[in-house]
């Protein structure tokens, strides 16, 4: 048998009892599975015997990967749709907030990993890292010299001065480590504010493009009602560019409210809202020019509609 | 691949210019901007192929989120000696989109039973200057011309299994057809397909 399959390359035919107790070959081709397979419609049976059988047999996995190439490509048959760019707004901010929490999880490993060697003293029993009493012949001659109980309280002291020092360098470096953490712990907490504050209670604006513009943009007000968000995203040559938000009050005044970089066709920046938005009608994002001191061309707006109340702004949950 | 440092990539270049690989490692090594030209890139694909699936634009974006983030979390896994990066992400979201449809369909409720016909009405027609993406936008045109070359029944089998996630069991007892035409059917189907699509040059980064 084993001569057959070297000959042929065919693999080694075993068996199987099905529940109804009839024998199927596993090592039977199974060609008239394939596609069921590839396409995900087989029962669980049929599903476990052709796994099985591809382990062993090349041809049938060949037709496989054939026919998964074909299916591969169905998926761009499907109707071209946007969607909206509050999705790629919530997966941002949900892969920076799993890269803080990482961050964090990491930290008490590199902890271990960067101890300074003299945390691991055996503090309790130093007497063992004593030289020992009776070797007088490597002792120092000054040392040698002393009665004994003076030379252990000697010794006693070589320990001591870099215990001690160890001490004050293990107690530097942590408080160093407490302060890094420290901070780290902030930063988390404020992204998880941040998420927070615009997650589902937050008020969302899809800003509309105006003129030709390719520029998509969404604005949001946080939960608190403190804070305000701005992404934008740009297509085209202009991908780095800097942007103005601006509300419009109702004397069609425009009043800066947070500028934004955006680098590689997209920012997102987030900024405190010191106004009543409750004076402003809609608002604009311009598209900065080089030059300072002119006013920017407006490529995209949204109204507010009145959504914020200034009598009562947190009543005002829902998004529009 | 050696990943590319911030020094090698340089003034003049950008992470737009960067191949789907080559991205993919950046991602791996955390870096979070690479995921997002890559969904830049692949938002839509992915989103429309969900939407396809299930119907629901609300679910898709769900869906859309869900799949970049898997990615991201599963990014170091991805092998681009197995296959393309575009290939991968549809393929999570293939299997994404089927379990929700499954896990619908084991709801009793009425929006999630089309009927074939439907389904069938469905499939868009291809027009020009749709896409933005001009890869994209020829492939889309290219694989439906070549499933509308199949017998609506060939057609209509693959579609129930691929779109709709049911058995070939399941197929069988929703026309009333033998199992074996059923199988039949799918079987020459995708040979179908996969002869009228080799006669047509398609890549894929």
């Amino acid at each position: 048998m084993s001569d057959i399959l070297k000959r042929t390359g065919e693999a080694p035919r075993r068996y199987r009892i099905a529940g109804s107790g009839q024998v199927t070959p596993v090592g039977d081709h199974v060609e008239d599975l394939v596609s069921g397979y590839v396409l995900g419609a087989l029962d669980p049976a049929e599903h476990d015997l052709i796994e099985r059988h591809l382990r062993v047999c090349s041809r049938c996995d060949r037709r496989v990967a054939e026919e998964r190439n074909v299916i591969a490509l169905l998926p761009f048959a499907a109707a071209p749709a946007t969607p909206t760019l509050d999705v790629k707004v919530a997966l941002l901010a949900r892969i920076a907030h799993s890269q803080r929490a990482a961050q964090e999880a990491a930290l008490p490993v590199r902890a271990v990993r960067t101890l300074p060697p003299a945390v691991t003293l055996p503090a309790s029993r130093p007497q063992a890292t004593l030289p020992p009493v009776a070797a007088s012949e490597s002792m120092q001659p000054w040392l040698a010299a002393l009665p004994a109980s003076s030379r252990f309280g000697r010794a006693a002291s070589y320990l001591a001065v870099p215990l001690l020092m160890a001490l004050i360098a293990t107690g530097a470096w942590g408080m160093q480590l407490r302060s890094q953490v420290a901070q780290q712990g902030s930063q988390v907490s404020t992204l998880q504010q941040t998420v927070a504050n615009f997650g589902t209670n937050a008020l969302s604006y899809t800003l509309t493009p105006t003129g030709d513009s390719q520029t998509q943009g969404v604005f949001q007000i946080g939960a608190n009602r403190r804070e305000g968000m701005l992404t934008v995203q740009t297509q085209g040559e202009s991908i780095d560019q800097v942007f103005e938000l601006a509300g419009v009050n109702s004397k069609g005044e425009l009043v800066p409210m947070a500028q934004l970089d955006v680098k590689d066709g997209s920012g997102t920046t987030t900024f405190p809202i010191n106004d009543l938005l409750s004076d402003y009608t809609q608002v604009k994002v311009q598209a900065k020019p080089v030059a300072t001191g002119t006013d920017g061309e407006t490529v995209l707006s949204g109204d507010l509609n009145g959504a914020i109340s200034s009598e009562n702004p947190a009543a005002n949950s829902t998004a529009p | 691949m050696a990943m590319p440092d911030d020094g090698e990539l340089g003034a003049s270049s950008n992470l737009t210019e960067l191949s789907d690989a080559d991205l993919i490692d950046r991602a791996a090594g955390g870096d979070s901007r690479a995921l997002e030209i890559l969904y830049d890139r692949y938002s839509r694909v992915v989103f429309s192929f969900a939407l396809r699936i299930v119907g629901d634009r609300q679910l898709a974006e769900e869906l859309l989120q869900e799949v970049f983030f898997r990615a991201w979390q599963q990014s170091s896994a991805f092998s681009s000696s197995r296959g393309t990066f575009v290939t991968w992400l549809l393929s999570i979201t293939h299997n994404m989109a089927i379990d929700e449809v499954r896990k619908r369909r084991r709801r009793p409720q009425k929006a999630d039973s089309e009927e074939p016909e439907t389904i069938l009405a469905a499939m868009p027609d291809s027009g020009p200057g749709v896409e933005d993406e001009v890869v994209m936008g020829s492939v889309r045109e290219t694989v439906i011309g070549a499933m509308n070359q199949l017998p609506l029944a060939q057609r209509e089998a693959i579609e129930l299994a691929y779109y709709q996630g049911l058995t070939q069991r399941e197929i069988a007892d929703r026309l009333g057809e033998p199992l074996g035409t059923v199988k039949t059917r799918m079987r020459l189907g995708i040979q179908k397909l996969r002869e009228t699509l080799a006669g047509s040059e398609m890549e894929l980064t």
